[in-house]
C-alpha cells in the first residue's frame, strides 16, 4: 500500500498518491472509457486539485494515446475582452515550445500544434485539463465551445475537458446557475467530483510513505533518510510521530467546528516542516521531536486557513438589505 | 520531450537543423530565428550554435526533436569548439538548391561555398534571393519565404500539410560522405602555393544574372570577407568571442587612437569596421551597414575581369590581409594590462593573383599574412579581457558563460582542439603568374 503512495512524473516531481488522488483518477479513466466529454473536479483550496490536475497530465501524456493541452487559467476579468481571449490561447500553448511571446495568431497556433501532436500520436483524442478554471470568463468558455467545435469538424479530434478549481465558485449551484450559461455547463462541467481531503484516521498512511518511498533525486534515500540522516540512524521514523499528528490536526479541526477533512498539502507541509527541523532537535530525544511535530502541524497553515474560510462563510450568510 | 508542433516523420536523413527549424518555424507560425534559440540556444547576436553547438546543446536538440543520436551527423556541420579547417568554408548565410527546396530539405553541404551545384540534382545552389538579391538571412526567415521580399523559396502547403511534409521525407537517405569528391572549387594550400581551381565549368549561380550588377559585385565582395571574419573568430577566438563586442572602434575615416585588450578582437573589429560591417556578435550582418564609401569598395573596381568563382578566394585573402596587418601592429603595441594604438587599412596590399586558365588561379598573399599563425596565437595569449578570466564578470555575460563551457567540453571530448591556422599562410609569389599589373590599393596579374 505505502509503496504506491509516491508517483514519479515526468520532471523528477514526486507527486503523493492519496487515495483521494486515487479515487479522482480513476473516475476521470472511467469517464474517458465510457466516451463521456468533461469532468468537473472540484475541493476547497489546499486539498491537491492542482496535484490531481499534474498526476492526470502526466500520466496522460506518458500513455501517448491522446493530446494533452493543460493550463492554469489566469484571472482576466478585468482585461478587455479580446485580451481575455487571447490570454486564454496563450495558456493553452505548451510553454516549452518555441513560439514568441507575441504573436497574433496564437488560436491558430494551437489548433496547428494540436493537429501535428495528434498525427504524431496518431490519436483522435484531445484532453484539456483547466486548473483554477474559477478565473475562466464566459467569453473564454464559449471561445473553448467554439475552439471545440472546430477541431470536432475540421480536425476530426474529440475532445475531453477536465475543469477543475476552487469549489466555492464552480460548484456553488447559484453561480453556475445564474452566471454560467446552461450551453456552456452542460459542455464542460458535467460529472462534477469533489477530491475529499485527508482524515485524521489517514494521515499515518501519508507519513509511513514518507520513510519508505524514495527521494526523487540520485542516491537511494527516502525522503526522511535525506533530510535527516541521523534521526534516520537512530532508527526514529516520521510515521513514529503519528498519533501526534493526528491528535494536532484533530485538535484544529475542532477548534474550528468543521469537518473531519484535512487538505492534503497541508498534511505534507506539516511533514516538511517537520522534517527539515527535525535534524538539529533530534539531540533533544523524543520529547523534543514529539513538540517539534506539533508545533509543525500548528504551524502549517490549516489553522489560519479554517479561520479564514470562516470569516467568509460569515461574510456571504450576511442579510441582504435590497430595496 | 518532443517540442510541440515537431513531428520526427518530417525529418530527412542528411537534413541540417536550419531546415528543421523552417519547418518547425511554420508549424508554430513563428520565425526561424525563435525555433533555432528554442532548439540550441543561438540568437542573431550568436550563430555559432547553429553550426557547432556543444554536445550538450546538440543532446537537448535531438531530444526535443524525436530524432536518433546520429542525426547529429547532419543536423550539425560539427560539434563542440570549430577549428578553422572545419569553419573556413561554412558561410552563414543561406545556401540552398531550388528542387531540394522544394522538397523542404537543405543540408549541410550547400553551406559549403566551395560548392556551386547540388549534389544531388546538379542544379545551381542559390546564395541570394532570386526576387530583391539579397543575401538570405536564416534567422530571419519565415517558413519558406525570403526575409526580405516575402518570395516563397518553395511552394506554398495546403491544407493538408502535415502529411505533405511527412510524404516528401518519406524514404530520403541524402546523407554526404565525409569525403565527398563533388566539391567545385578546389582550394590547395600548400608549402609555397595556393592553388585555386573550379571543377565545373565555371558555372555561376543563377543568382547573380541580374541586371544590377554593381550593387551585387559590393555586396558579394563584402559577404564574402564577412563570413572570413565570422570564420576567424569562431575559431581562433570561440571561448571570448565576446571580445569583439567589447572591443571599441575607432574612427572609420580618420586615424584614432584605439585602447583595447584582446588585440585580435581588437583587429577584427577594426578591420570589419573599415570595411563598413560589424561582427555578428555586435549584430551585424553583411547587407545591415551598407557604407559606400568604405575603403573597402575600392578594391571593386579591379575585380571587374574575374571570373565569378574567385571573388569570394580574392575577398577573404584580401579581409586575411587586413585583419593579420592589424592584429601584428595590435600585438606589437600590447601591454599585459591591454593597450592602444592607431591603425588603418595600408593603401596597397601585396596581393597577387594569377589565372593560370579559365579555370585555375594561383593566389600570392602578403608578407604579413604569412606570419597570420604566430599572429593569431594572440587571440589566445595575450588576451587582457577581465571578462575572459572573471567568473564574477562571465556570470553577467551569458554569451561567454556559454562558449566557455564549449570549449570545456570540447577538451574533454576531444582533447587537444586548438585552433589550426597554419595551413592557411602559404603561398609564394611564381614568376610564372604572368604579367604584373601595380595599383594604388591592389596589385593583381592577369593572364593564363
Amino acid at each position: 500500500m505505502a509503496s504506491n503512495l509516491w508517483l514519479p512524473i515526468a520532471n523528477g516531481e514526486a507527486i503523493l498518491k492519496t487515495p483521494q488522488l486515487t479515487a479522482a483518477t480513476d473516475y476521470f479513466k472511467d469517464l474517458i472509457t465510457n466516451s463521456h466529454r468533461s469532468m468537473l473536479l472540484y475541493a476547497p483550496p489546499k486539498f491537491g486539485v492542482s496535484t490531481v490536475c499534474r498526476h492526470i497530465a502526466a500520466e496522460m501524456r506518458l500513455a501517448a494515446s491522446s493530446v494533452v493541452i493543460a493550463a492554469k487559467a489566469e484571472h482576466v476579468e478585468d482585461m478587455r475582452p479580446s485580451e481575455q481571449i487571447d490570454t486564454l490561447w496563450e495558456s493553452l500553448i505548451p510553454p516549452n515550445s518555441s513560439i514568441k511571446q507575441y504573436t497574433r495568431t496564437r488560436r491558430d497556433v494551437l489548433l496547428q500544434l494540436i493537429e501535428v501532436e495528434a498525427n504524431r500520436l496518431q490519436t483522435r483524442y484531445v484532453i484539456f485539463i483547466i486548473d483554477q478554471s474559477e478565473h475562466v470568463t464566459i467569453r473564454q468558455w464559449h471561445a473553448l465551445k467554439l475552439l471545440k467545435e472546430e477541431l470536432r469538424h475540421i480536425g476530426n479530434l474529440n475532445t475531453f475537458f477536465l475543469v477543475a478549481g476552487h469549489d466555492a465558485l464552480i460548484s456553488m449551484p447559484r453561480r453556475r446557475r445564474d452566471a454560467i450559461p446552461p450551453s456552456i455547463a452542460n459542455e464542460f462541467m458535467s460529472f462534477p467530483r469533489r477530491l475529499a481531503g485527508v482524515t485524521p484516521e489517514g494521515i499515518g498512511g501519508v507519513l509511513a510513505c514518507i520513510d519508505s518511498e524514495a527521494f526523487p533525486a540520485a542516491g537511494g534515500h527516502t525522503y526522511t533518510s535525506h533530510f535527516c540522516p541521523s534521526l534516520w540512524q537512530r532508527g526514529l521514523r516520521i510515521s513514529d510521530f503519528t498519533a501526534t499528528f493526528a491528535i494536532q490536526f484533530t485538535r484544529i479541526l475542532a477548534d474550528a467546528g468543521t469537518s473531519q477533512e484535512i487538505g492534503a498539502d497541508f498534511v505534507i507541509a506539516a511533514a516538511r516542516r517537520f522534517l527539515l527541523a527535525a535534524e538539529p532537535t533530534s539531540t533533544g530525544g523524543k520529547a523534543a521531536l514529539t513538540a517539534l511535530a506539533v508545533a509543525s502541524v500548528d504551524r502549517c497553515g490549516l489553522r489560519e486557513s479554517l479561520q479564514l474560510a470562516a470569516r467568509l462563510a460569515a461574510l456571504t450568510t450576511l442579510p441582504t438589505h435590497r430595496t | 520531450m518532443i517540442a510541440p508542433g515537431w513531428h520526427p516523420q518530417w525529418w530527412h536523413d542528411g537534413e541540417s537543423v536550419t531546415s528543421v527549424a523552417i519547418k518547425l518555424a511554420y508549424s508554430c507560425r513563428t520565425d526561424v530565428g525563435s525555433v533555432l534559440n528554442f532548439l540550441v540556444q543561438a540568437s542573431a547576436s550568436n550563430r555559432l550554435p547553429v553550426m557547432f553547438p556543444s554536445a550538450s546543446v546538440a543532446r537537448v536538440a535531438i531530444e526535443r526533436l524525436g530524432l536518433p543520436l546520429e542525426s547529429a551527423k547532419s543536423l550539425f556541420a560539427g560539434i563542440d569548439k570549430p577549428n578553422y579547417q572545419s569553419r573556413r568554408w561554412l558561410v552563414q548565410a543561406l545556401r540552398w538548391c531550388p528542387t531540394c527546396m522544394a522538397q523542404r530539405f537543405h543540408s549541410w553541404s550547400f553551406q559549403d561555398w566551395r560548392r556551386t551545384q547540388c549534389s544531388w540534382h546538379d542544379e545551381p545552389l542559390l546564395d541570394r534571393c532570386p526576387r530583391c538579391h539579397v543575401i538570405v538571412d536564416p534567422m530571419q526567415m519565415r517558413a519558406w519565404l525570403c526575409p526580405n521580399c516575402r518570395e516563397p523559396f518553395a511552394r506554398q502547403l495546403g491544407q493538408d500539410w502535415v502529411q505533405v511534409l511527412k510524404r516528401a521525407a518519406a524514404g530520403q537517405h541524402r546523407r554526404l560522405e565525409a569525403d565527398d569528391p563533388r566539391l567545385d572549387l578546389e582550394v590547395l594550400d600548400s608549402q609555397d602555393s595556393r592553388k585555386v581551381r573550379i571543377l565545373s565549368n565555371g558555372i555561376e549561380p543563377i543568382a547573380d544574372q541580374e541586371p544590377d550588377q554593381s550593387w551585387n559585385e559590393a555586396a558579394w565582395f563584402r559577404w564574402h570577407a564577412w563570413e572570413q571574419a565570422s570564420a576567424m573568430t569562431d575559431s581562433a577566438l570561440h571561448d571570448h568571442r565576446d571580445c569583439v563586442v567589447r572591443e571599441w572602434v575607432a574612427g572609420h575615416h580618420e586615424i584614432a587612437i584605439t585602447t583595447y585588450q584582446c588585440p585580435l578582437a581588437a583587429a577584427l573589429k577594426q578591420a570589419l569596421a573599415w570595411m563598413g560591417t560589424q561582427h555578428e556578435m555586435s549584430d551585424g550582418w553583411p547587407t545591415s551597414a551598407m557604407s559606400s564609401t568604405t575603403v573597402w569598395e575600392t578594391y571593386l573596381c579591379h575585380l571587374q575581369d574575374v571570373p565569378r568563382w574567385f571573388v569570394p578566394v580574392i575577398a577573404r585573402e584580401v579581409f586575411i590581409e587586413w585583419v593579420a596587418c592589424a592584429a601584428e601592429s595590435f600585438g606589437e603595441s600590447c601591454t599585459p594590462t591591454g593597450g592602444s594604438h592607431s591603425w588603418r587599412p595600408t593603401p596597397q596590399i601585396d596581393l597577387k593573383w594569377a589565372l593560370g586558365s579559365t579555370n585555375s588561379a594561383n593566389v600570392h598573399v602578403g608578407a604579413v599574412t604569412r606570419r597570420l599563425p604566430q599572429i593569431l596565437e594572440l587571440g589566445n595569449t595575450t588576451c587582457c579581457n577581465p571578462y575572459r578570466t572573471s567568473p564574477a564578470a562571465v556570470a553577467f555575460n551569458p554569451v561567454g558563460l556559454l562558449a566557455r563551457s564549449q570549449i570545456s567540453e570540447s577538451r574533454t571530448m576531444k582533447g587537444n582542439a586548438a585552433p589550426t591556422l597554419l595551413e592557411h599562410s602559404c603561398s609564394v609569389a611564381s614568376d610564372k603568374l604572368g604579367k604584373v599589373c601595380k595599383t594604388p590599393s591592389i596589385t593583381h596579374a592577369m593572364g593564363g
